[in-house]
């Protein structure tokens, strides 16, 4: 786990600091969110237990539908 | 529409065709048969048709804002907060697929040629190329589908035709039966995926040169057609009891054709045929995911964004489906209203809200013109 949380703390952050230094503020946030989002799902992998993108759409349809099914 | 960078109608045709078959001649034909039987090859067909009024509908979208991407439009009708939302909705979905996209081809792979290869390997590895042509633009995406074309139509017809020396018409009897026709008509997924997922397309419609409309539905009904075909040989090869208990029938098929020891393991070039179908699809769900974000949030670097993007759809694939059962009861499910939110429910608001506009200006034209 330690190898993965420095693997991805050195690519993101080199980015990033890199974005930064060079006052490109707009594209670091951005790169800065997409990275955060892959490390929430690579962070999974790397334990073990992925998170299963398809299971949170089904509940996203699921409370969608219960909001207008009547009763 | 990006300075004059176009391709021209037969590219944009090629696409078309290549992003619909894509993963669907091996990820769909078992559970389409097992829906319908001897008659599946049916499905298809109508989901053209079905496919075909779909594009109509994104054909009358992009008529009324000329030379824009879907996301522009989303910005320029909903406005910048709400437009933005719809944007970034859309770059998730075009992420999804992608995932769907990698996690199918490392399933394949793993499943038939490489069992011992783990599948982000195979998910960076294709992940690193796409992003490449990605960044070099349209251009390189529609001439890379053309230049291949050729090379993947002809071997792919003639290896079906030379696996069809097991061809048994009794397979395809009794045809037509009530419940089988019934089965047809309720695979409602086939509308999900591929033909809605083809709005990705969108993202690329101002930079067609000339014949869009024809160019876009006669893509689209080719697809439909090449996919009939597909299942017709692999039901007349393979009959439907065979073909429901294996995985990857298509490559099942080719695999057991010999001809006389001379033409042997020709199920390699199915597998590279399929490769290169995912490749292009792959391709343009990247570009269509790259470029919503940049015309959304328009950073000055191309890089960086092209870098995260991928981090992400690395990271997607693994994690989309849990595994292949749970992969077919979302499909049956929840496929075509996941799509149908995407392909449908967002232009159809789009194209209401653009007509509302246009009403609620001509009024007040009108009443300026009487005061």
């Amino acid at each position: 786990m330690t190898v993965f949380h420095l693997w991805f703390i050195l690519l993101v952050g080199g980015v990033f600091i890199y974005l930064w230094a060079k006052r490109l503020r707009r594209d670091a946030w951005l790169f800065f969110v997409l990275a955060l989002m892959s490390y929430g799902l690579w962070y999974g992998i790397a334990m073990d237990q992925p998170f299963t993108i398809t299971k949170m759409i089904e509940q996203g349809i699921l409370g969608v539908f219960s909001v207008f099914s009547p009763g | 529409m990006e300075g004059n960078v176009t391709i021209r109608g037969s590219q944009f045709y090629f696409l078309t065709v290549n992003y619909i078959l894509g993963t669907t001649l091996f990820v769909l034909i078992q559970s389409l048969v097992k829906s319908a039987g001897r008659d599946a090859w049916l499905i298809p067909l109508w989901g053209g048709l079905c496919g075909v009024v779909f594009a109509l509908l994104w054909l009358l979208l992009y008529r009324l804002h000329p030379g824009k991407t879907l996301a522009q439009i989303s910005l320029d009708v909903l406005g910048r907060p709400l437009g933005t939302v719809a944007t970034v909705l859309y770059f998730l979905y075009f992420t999804t697929v992608a995932g769907f996209v990698l996690r199918n081809l490392s399933d394949f792979l793993t499943g038939t040629i490489m069992p011992e290869t783990p599948g982000p390997v195979f998910h960076i590895m294709f992940l690193i190329v796409a992003g490449y042509a990605a960044a070099q633009g349209v251009e390189t995406i529609a001439r890379l589908s053309q230049l291949l074309t050729p090379f993947l139509v002809f071997p792919f017809w003639f290896v079906i035709l030379l696996a069809t020396v097991n061809w048994d018409w009794v397979r395809f009897v009794p045809a037509f039966q009530p419940e089988t026709l019934a089965g047809i008509f309720r695979y409602q997924s086939i509308l999900g995926y591929p033909f809605l997922e083809t709005v990705a397309l969108f993202m690329l419609f101002p930079f067609v040169g000339n014949r869009l409309g024809r160019m876009l539905t006669g893509g689209i009904a080719t697809a439909a057609v090449s996919i009939s075909l597909t299942v017709f040989a692999i039901i007349g090869s393979l009959g439907v009891e065979r073909t429901v208990h294996l995985n990857f029938p298509i490559y099942s098929l080719v695999e057991e054709v010999a001809v006389n020891d001379v033409i042997i393991n020709i199920h390699s070039v199915i597998s590279i045929i399929l490769l290169v179908l995912i490749f292009i699809k792959l391709q343009v769900l990247y570009f269509a995911a790259f470029e919503t974000l940049r015309q959304t949030f328009k950073p000055r670097l191309r890089w960086p964004l092209l870098l995260g993007i991928m981090l992400l759809m690395a990271g997607a694939a693994p994690s989309i489906i849990e595994n292949t059962i749970q992969n077919w009861e979302w499909s049956s499910k929840y496929n075509f209203v996941y799509n149908g939110f995407f392909g449908l429910a967002i232009p159809i608001l789009l194209l209401a809200v653009t007509w509302i506009k246009a009403a609620a200006g001509k009024r007040r034209q009108r009443g300026g013109m009487t005061a």
